[in-house]
């Protein structure tokens, strides 16, 4: 325990584990967008996995440790942007570099990112975990519809749209988040460096278009 | 060539600083950029004003003294070169400038353009050097030493220490000095021994000095007129985890 907490107030020992609890809420929102594509089956489907994932016993200690994940990835990335605020001081450059120095895009506002996907994952739950309880019947037992839940919401077009514009931070943030991640576990190397970059580029696309596929079909087609 | 230049002044680091608006003309296009600050100081001095202060020294890209913002980028727009070794040609004629000191609050200011870098004099004074006298220069193939390992030790051993990481980092990381200083040494035979004490003294020192945590964006090794590689911080924090378990346990 005192070697973890002294880890723990070292810079990079805090780096290391935004990088760690970031590779495990990337695993996270893998498994999700796979079960998210189960809308596409139907209901039945949907609701069969829903019941499944709710009725496995490891689910609560599989929920505290995703929201200690969580905790973790947010609470040091605001730490440590707290250290980095303190240590470029209070005066910026007059002009932002251009050209080959400029940088890019995807660094630029990662805990901003990071700020609105907390606001978003608060509201999904709300909207989904401890939405609406519609009941429906599988296999003669009575189980939430939470497929009609879903429907119902993404035929919205403020959901819809809303989810759109939140899943695009997300690649963004997979984006940059993931590779990062690597380097700061010091898993990367000058022999491989590229393939993770597209590796994250494969990883960021296939996630977001898995999550809009379902949300986007729902809008369209039903 | 003229130039409208916003020259960042500031007496002390006790006080507040500005940009001073100065106007250039007959600017040659094959003056350095220190040179053109030459002028304008020898124009100042004539008009009995207070001259501008810059750091400088060899005016050939090895020292790393020279240290300018100019135009939000570390040694200017181009790669690879200090501010000394950029050429008037490469403005526009007419242009506007800013030229301003590197910020950090690890490199406090002195005066105008000039920066107080002893912060990472320490960083290296915490373990950036082998601690047995190794008398002179050993005939060369001594020790013999992979071309590959040797190659990565010379590639982080370029670094001159100037601060184009710290300046243009986000976060005023100084994990590309620290990483260079650190690999310059553990990548050859004769600084495995100290190999663990070297990474954790170093980067707590970095941490001491209050710089910041690298995001691993690449501003630093973009800006390096070196080009140290951003692997080598990756590296840093292998070696570091890697001590601080073998340490602590």
């Amino acid at each position: 325990m005192n070697l973890f907490i002294s880890f723990l107030q070292k810079t990079i020992g805090q780096k290391i584990v935004v990088g760690l609890t970031g590779l495990g809420l990337c695993l996270f929102v893998l498994i999700h967008m796979l079960g998210n594509l189960l809308i596409l089956s139907g209901p039945e489907a949907y609701n069969n996995y829903a019941y499944k994932l709710h009725d496995f016993p490891g689910l609560l200690l599989l929920e505290f440790g995703l929201f200690i994940f969580f905790i973790g990835h947010i609470l040091l990335s605001i730490l440590l942007q707290l250290k980095n605020k303190k240590a470029k001081g209070s005066i910026s450059y007059q002009k932002e570099a251009q050209g080959i120095k400029k940088t890019n895009f995807i660094h630029k506002f990662i805990l901003s990112q990071g700020i609105l996907l907390l606001i978003f994952l608060v509201l999904h739950l709300w909207s989904f975990k401890f939405g609406t309880y519609y009941e429906t019947e599988l296999n003669g037992k009575k189980v939430r519809d939470i497929y009609l839940l879903v429907v119902e919401n993404f035929q919205k077009p403020l959901y819809t749209f809303g989810y759109s514009f939140i899943l695009l931070i997300l690649f963004n943030h997979l984006l940059r988040g993931f590779p990062a991640s690597f380097k700061t576990l010091g898993l990367s190397h000058p022999l491989y460096v590229s393939w993770i970059e597209k590796l994250a580029w494969f990883f960021s696309l296939i996630v977001t278009f898995g999550f809009l596929a379902p949300i986007w079909y729902i809008y369209i087609y039903l | 060539m003229n130039f409208n230049l916003k020259i960042w002044r500031q007496k002390s680091n006790k006080v507040p600083g500005s940009f001073q608006s100065l106007f250039v003309k007959d600017i040659s296009e094959d003056m350095s950029f220190l040179e053109m600050l030459d002028k304008i100081n020898e124009d100042l001095i004539l008009k009995k004003e207070e001259p501008i202060a810059f750091d400088h020294d060899c005016r050939e890209g090895i020292c790393g003294t020279c240290s300018l913002m100019i135009n939000g980028s570390a040694h200017g727009p181009q790669k690879a070169i200090t501010s000394c070794q950029l050429y008037m040609r490469e403005f526009q004629n007419g242009s506007e400038i800013y030229v301003e000191p590197f910020r950090a609050k690890a490199f406090p200011i002195i005066r105008d353009l000039i920066i107080d870098r002893s912060a990472f004099d320490r960083i290296q004074q915490a373990g950036g050097f082998i601690s047995v006298n190794t008398g002179s220069a050993p005939p060369a193939n001594t020790i013999p030493v992979p071309k590959e390992k040797a190659n990565q030790a010379f590639s982080s051993a370029l670094c001159i220490g100037c601060g184009a990481c710290v300046a243009s980092c986000k976060n005023s990381s100084a994990s590309l000095f620290t990483a260079a200083r650190i690999f310059h040494f553990s990548k050859l035979p004769q600084g495995q021994a100290e190999k663990t004490n070297r990474v954790l003294n170093m980067v707590k020192q970095m941490e001491k000095e209050g710089f910041g945590a690298c995001s691993h964006t690449g501003a630093c090794s973009v800006s390096c007129p070196k080009e140290i590689s951003l692997e080598t911080i990756s590296e840093m924090h292998r070696e570091w985890r890697k001590a601080f378990l073998n340490k602590t346990t």
